[in-house]
């Protein structure tokens, strides 16, 4: 069983350098400026900006394939709608497939423009551990405190929920071979069947999982954690000059977009 | 269930600023719980999608501790999951609609006050029900965005999305009761869910 969680590839690249807030802001900027305008030519700017990101990130090209495999078949979807059901005039037609100049220029710039979002996300996810990017979301969410939302425990869960992920895991598999020794088979039968065979596996797996947190209230007290007080950090996030040309060059990207 | 029931389980722990560690401890872990039996794979539905059981921690939490802890559980693992692998995201308001807000609404089960079987079900429909309503508006997005000539989006956002919410609430339903029974036993300091 796979313990290690997230699509973090660790390396030492200018791109995994860069502050994470930086990186959050930055894709969650281009990936909503890339759906503003629908033209190749601005597509196309934005795909130039996620290669030239992609060769600075030193991520290997395998690792963007595997974020690219589950929309393969929505690609191919694309592509069939239009050829079935595209309006306009046929260039080529067999039976009830009309394959129109205007549909397959649409199907083109959907999946090119999904390929475009896909990278832009994946870029974040690689270069990024989950931890720094929970550490960013925290900062990020700092003004909510303003209206009442408590930005810093909500990171502090998710930091635990992550460090704990791993051991849930070995613990769940774990269990399921106990379960197992004493005659219990998870792989039979239809869905409600094979869901009823693993009440013996969830039931101590919530048990102890419940007590576990029960235990970790008690450390976090023990180490004098209070709720809504602000706390200091071991290594906090610190804005280099690197971070704000990161965020320039995304600006400078989509008014070139823009313009184009 | 009475509406002023329903007014106090609205209430109950309303305000994250005043939760105790405990709270915060129990609703990290049930989010990793989450993510966990989100890898795992109960069943593989013909149409190629997958039911797990990554809804049980969160109505667990919600149904246990109430709305609002059940919306904040829901809200951050849906966010998790947009890091985690098999991400599905082809647009960016899809990814909010899919993720946070969706399992967010899980939370709604916290509303309805769990007494038994009948109650219990409820439950699970309601927070279901709201689920099913960010995937629906999501659907109907992905429909007219890469298949903008075909006729009754809607229905086929809510054909595709009952096809993998019915199964998957109905299997989570299956296994909600005992863990419910046995948390109760196992921690009875705690808020007792069950009676």
């Amino acid at each position: 069983m796979r313990t290690s969680i997230g699509q973090y590839y660790p390396a030492n690249s200018p791109l995994h350098r860069v502050d994470p807030r930086a990186k959050f802001v930055a894709v969650v900027v281009l990936a909503v400026a890339l759906f503003t305008r629908d033209s190749f030519a601005a597509l196309s700017i934005y795909g130039a900006a996620a290669l030239v990101a992609f060769v600075v990130s030193r991520v290997p090209p395998l690792w963007f394939w595997r974020g690219l495999k589950p929309i393969l078949w929505l690609v191919v979807l694309t592509f069939v709608a239009q050829a079935l059901l595209a309006r306009g005039e046929a260039f080529y037609s067999l039976g009830p497939i009309h394959l129109t100049k205007r549909g397959i220029e649409l199907a083109t710039y959907l999946s090119l423009r999904l390929v475009v979002l896909v990278l832009f996300g994946s870029l974040l996810t690689l270069t990024t551990s989950p931890i720094s990017l929970t550490d960013a979301l925290a900062w990020l969410g700092r003004p909510l405190r303003r209206l009442r939302v408590p930005s810093d425990e909500l990171a502090l869960m998710v930091t635990i929920a992550l460090r704990f992920i791993p051991t849930l895991l070995v613990e769940i598999e774990k269990i399921m071979r106990a379960q197992r020794a004493r005659g219990a088979e998870f792989a039979r039968g239809g869905p409600l069947r094979r869901a009823r065979a693993l009440v013996p596996v969830l039931v101590p797996l919530f048990v102890v999982s419940f007590r576990r947190a029960d235990d970790l209230a008690l450390a976090m007290e023990a180490r004098c954690y209070q709720p809504g007080i602000r706390r200091t950090r071991l290594h906090p996030l610190v804005a280099r000059p690197s971070d704000f040309v990161v965020l320039g060059a995304v600006v400078a990207t989509i008014v070139a977009a823009s313009l184009v | 269930m009475s509406l002023l029931g329903l007014s106090n389980r609205l209430r109950d722990h309303a305000d994250p600023r005043h939760w105790g560690v405990s709270l915060i401890a129990e609703l990290a872990v049930a989010i990793g719980l989450a993510a966990a039996l989100g890898q795992l794979r109960v069943f593989t539905m013909p149409q190629g999608g997958s039911v797990s059981l990554e809804m049980l921690p969160i109505l667990i939490v919600a149904i246990r501790r109430g709305v609002v802890p059940g919306v904040v559980a829901g809200g951050l693992y849906g966010l998790l999951q947009l890091v985690l692998p098999g991400a599905f995201i082809f647009h960016w308001a899809q990814a909010a609609l899919d993720y946070p807000l969706a399992y967010a609404a899980l939370g709604a089960a916290g509303a309805v006050g769990v007494r038994g079987w009948k109650t219990l079900v409820g439950a699970v429909a309601v927070g279901s029900a709201a689920r099913l309503v960010f995937h629906f508006l999501s659907g109907l997005l992905f429909f007219t965005t890469y298949a903008p000539s075909w006729e009754w989006p809607w229905l086929y956002a809510l054909t595709y999305n009952l096809l993998f919410l019915v199964p998957e609430a109905a299997i989570t339903g299956v296994v909600l009761w005992p863990i419910l029974k046995a948390l109760d036993v196992a921690l009875p300091g705690a808020v007792r869910a069950t009676r």
